[in-house]
């Protein structure tokens, strides 16, 4: 790469059937300053990006459980792989679905405790912010993005709980009254190296003051730039 | 007016037999694979919180059921297999229950067999 070229790093961003959520991912991607690359969940491999995002919807019409027949689609062979050699992801609400689905992240998410689908500025707190996907953010920053989901119930046994704390992979919590019944406040988590990362709440719709209640979620586009911009 | 070939009566009827075999002559029933109903079960968990469940309990009390103390919800999956259920068939169908019928993080399953192989009767 010569000198004084800018670098654009190129982020993938899956569509499955029913997903919906893709278009406003590729937009703040965009915003944040990078290439939002369209990825197709039949494809088997991803055109070389920097990283991917899973984006939030209701793939295959959240048939049988959400996130259970996306997590076979021919991408995700790809999506796996590259996500045990390092590749940054991040599943947003669906997305973070699928990951624990395809048990790149522990756990499971279930239906709302209060039975009913939440559609709400939610404020959260950044309990990790050095994994590739909150290091724009400071330890213990308040935030508030959206949420709205039905099935947003973070859990998992005591045993997996207790190392995802130990282990600092517990990213982002709620804050104030938990929307869903998520354990221990959870809502978001990191695999154990940091660069898969899940969340319910959607921070693509918090990236514009036009249509969200702040700017609050472009950190997390913004902090897989700087640590892809980085590398040699 | 004149015909082809020898268009007897008998002849006839000797084509309509070959064309009109019986069933057991065309496809004898040992020929064809049998067909069994496995069962799958899959459950919440009992440590899980079964949020469905409890509204349908909640819904059953206010129709004046009574006495049900605790409902949880589940799914069930009927599978037609081919084939004979051996060991390893039953092994493979525990598989594709564990991989893909229920979520082993929140789920327990249950796999049986319901109808014991049957060849296919038309």
């Amino acid at each position: 790469m010569t000198g004084g070229e800018e670098v654009h790093p190129r982020i993938g961003v899956i569509t499955f059937p029913g997903s919906l959520d893709d278009q406003d991912a590729a937009r703040a991607v965009e915003i944040a300053g990078a290439e939002a690359v369209p990825l197709w969940h039949r494809d088997t491999d991803l055109g070389g990006v920097d990283a991917v995002i899973l984006p939030g919807g209701f793939s295959y019409g959240d048939y049988l459980r959400c996130g259970a027949i996306a997590r076979f689609a021919p991408i995700m062979t790809a999506v796996i792989e590259a996500a045990q050699d390092g590749l940054p992801v991040l599943g947003i609400c669906n997305g973070f679905q699928i990951l624990c689905e395809s048990h790149l992240l522990p756990g499971a998410l279930v239906r709302n405790n209060r039975r009913t689908f939440v559609c709400r500025d939610q404020p959260l707190r950044i309990d990790n912010a050095e994994t590739v996907w909150t290091s724009a953010y400071s330890p213990g920053q308040r935030i508030v993005i959206p949420i709205k989901n039905g099935e947003g119930g973070y859990v998992a046994d005591s045993a997996t709980l207790d190392r995802l704390e130990a282990n600092g992979q517990v990213v982002v919590r709620y804050v104030g009254d938990n929307p869903n019944g998520s354990y221990r406040d959870i809502a978001g988590i990191c695999n154990e190296a940091g660069n898969v990362v899940g969340l319910m709440p959607h921070p693509e719709h918090a990236v514009d003051p036009l249509c969200g209640p702040s700017t609050d979620g472009l950190g997390f586009f913004t902090s897989v730039l700087r640590r892809l911009v980085t590398l040699p | 007016m004149t015909r082809r070939g020898d268009r007897s009566p008998a002849t006839a009827r000797a084509g309509t037999r070959r064309r009109y075999h019986s069933p057991d002559e065309v496809a004898p029933l040992d020929t064809l694979a049998p067909v069994a109903k496995v069962v799958v079960d899959v459950m919440p968990k009992p440590e899980i919180l079964d949020p469905q469940g409890q509204a349908v309990a909640g819904a059953l009390r206010r129709l004046g059921f009574a006495g049900i103390s605790d409902v949880r919800q589940g799914k069930r999956f009927e599978l037609e297999v081919e084939g004979d259920l051996t060991e390893e068939r039953l092994a493979e169908l525990r598989r594709a229950a564990e991989t893909l019928l229920a979520n082993t993080v929140i789920e327990d399953f249950t796999v049986r067999v319901e109808t014991a192989p049957v060849p296919e009767t038309t």
